[in-house]
Formats: C-alpha cells, sequence, structure tokens
C-alpha cells in the first residue's frame, strides 16, 4: 500500500505518518460542520485551514536540531557566571 | 537523543503556574523552558515565512538571541508565542530589507517554486499549498500561516505584525482567494468533495 517514490520521500518529509489520522480526522470535523453538497464552497477555507495546520505541524514535528539546545545551554550558563 | 521537550502540539500559551511567575529568585529558568517549548513552532513559522529551511534555523537562532537579550522586556503572563513570533518577524523583515540591496531572489527559491507546475499531480499535496502560499504576497502569507496554521488569535496576529485586526481579517481573506487561485478551484472542490464523501 505505503509504495513512495523517491521523490514523494524526499519532498513530503514526514508526510507519511502523519497522513492516515489526520484523513480522518479532517472528515470527521467535515462531518461534524456539515456536508451538504451546497456547501462545499463554504467548506473551501475550512479545507485550506487544515492543509496549512498540517504543513504547520509537519515542520513541528521534526526533531529540533542539537544546535538550539546547545545555544540555550551556552546563554544559560553564561548568565550563572 | 530524545525529542523535544514539551508537547509539540499547538498551545497558544505555555502555562505558567502563578508561583513560577512570582518566583524572582529564578526568573530565566522558567523563561528558557518556555523558549524551548516553543522552538518548534518558532521553527515552523520561520519556514513559513522564508521558504528555506536551514535560513529559517538561522532566523530562530538570532530570535533566541534577541529574545534572552530582551528577556526582561517580556512580560511574564503575556503570550510568549506571540512575542518570540514578532521577534522572528522582525528579524526576518530586516534581513530581507538588506538583502534586497543585493537582489531580489538571492537564491532564486522562489523563481524555482513558482516554475514547478502542479499539474503533474492531480492530488493537491502539501508542498503545493507550500507552493503557493510563498507566491503570495509577504504580508498574505504570514497572516494566514499566523492565525490559519500556528494557532494565534486575530488580535495576537495583530499584534506580531503590528496591525489592526481588521487589516489580518482583509489579507486573510484575500490571501485564501488568491491560493485558491493559484492552486485552482477545481482541485480544490474535488478535494473538499473527497473530504465530505469520506
Amino acid at each position: 500500500v505505503a509504495i513512495m517514490t523517491d521523490l514523494e520521500n524526499q519532498e513530503g518529509c514526514a508526510q507519511q505518518g502523519a497522513k492516515v489520522p489526520e484523513k480522518t480526522a479532517e472528515a470527521s470535523s467535515a462531518a461534524v460542520t456539515g456536508t451538504e453538497p451546497k456547501g462545499q464552497q463554504e467548506n473551501v477555507p475550512e479545507w485550506l485551514g487544515s492543509r496549512l495546520r498540517q504543513m504547520f505541524t509537519e515542520v513541528m514535528h521534526e526533531p529540533v536540531p542539537d544546535e538550539f539546545a546547545a545555544l540555550l545551554k551556552q546563554l544559560e550558563d553564561k548568565e550563572r557566571r | 537523543v530524545s525529542g523535544p521537550t514539551a508537547h509539540p502540539r499547538e498551545s497558544t500559551a505555555p502555562p505558567t503556574s502563578d508561583q513560577e511567575r512570582s518566583d524572582r529568585m529564578t526568573p530565566n529558568d522558567g523563561f528558557l523552558d518556555q523558549v524551548t517549548a516553543l522552538l518548534p513552532a518558532l521553527r515552523a513559522f520561520g519556514r513559513s515565512l522564508c521558504g528555506d529551511p536551514a535560513r529559517a534555523d538561522d532566523l530562530v537562532q538570532d530570535t533566541l538571541l534577541k529574545a534572552w537579550v530582551n528577556r526582561n522586556q517580556f512580560q511574564q503572563g503575556s503570550n510568549l508565542k506571540a512575542w518570540l513570533f514578532t521577534i522572528l518577524r522582525n528579524q526576518y523583515y530586516s534581513e530581507l530589507r538588506h538583502r534586497k540591496f543585493e537582489v531580489e531572489d538571492p537564491d532564486g527559491a522562489c523563481a524555482a517554486q513558482m516554475s514547478v507546475a502542479p499539474e503533474h499531480d492531480l492530488k493537491l499535496q502539501v508542498r503545493d499549498l507550500t507552493r503557493a502560499l510563498h507566491a503570495l504576497p509577504d504580508d498574505q502569507r504570514e497572516a494566514l500561516v499566523l492565525v490559519g496554521a500556528s494557532g494565534l488569535s486575530y488580535e495576537e496576529a495583530a499584534q506580531v505584525c503590528g496591525c489592526a485586526i481588521g487589516t489580518i481579517k482583509s489579507r486573510i481573506a484575500r490571501g485564501r482567494d488568491r491560493l485558491v487561485e493559484i492552486l485552482g478551484e477545481d482541485r480544490i472542490e474535488q478535494e473538499v468533495a473527497g473530504l465530505t464523501t469520506g
């Protein structure tokens, strides 16, 4: 099922892992907010919002590089001296 | 090798107990912990502003240094996330102004992103959205990201951008329209329909 091209793996970053649960979350949130066929136009902002959040959280789920911890530690130590 | 120290979820304000706040003996310990907890959000915001991961992390580093130097100006109990976002944003625009003197698009990143037509893939991917987002004017992009993605309120976003709440709202509306235009109304409607029908 999860056959990915190299391109997708490179560009998709962490999106494989998050894909399945988010899809269901989106679907259920759409179900809650009303799914009249005529309401499709109104769902566009919601759809965009969920995609924007997905884009943002993908970066948030990346491990924070060690250099940040090192920098913060440095600042802390400087203060203590 | 552990992950981010604190919850990577979108919490608008890190919970700070009154005890911590009134503890004047070690005012900076709590500060650094809170900043650390917000690193993932800062990195995400930085990347959505400039599009380049390495440059975004440089922005975050500069933000940390500035935040540390000016930490006494931060009012405990107010929104640290919005405060840090403001510093990062100022840093980004001040660098941008300096770069403008050199070249318009130094890395050709913007041009490269826009030249890749998304038509090859009918299904809209996150990268399509990222690309489209970076084709927007800065003010529309940041408004969309701050409110739509990072979870700030309109008021907080207005504070970060130094403008009125109404301005944020209209930028979001215009940005949204433009995104729909770039991504293609048909494709989006297909996606939305896919969502609603399951």
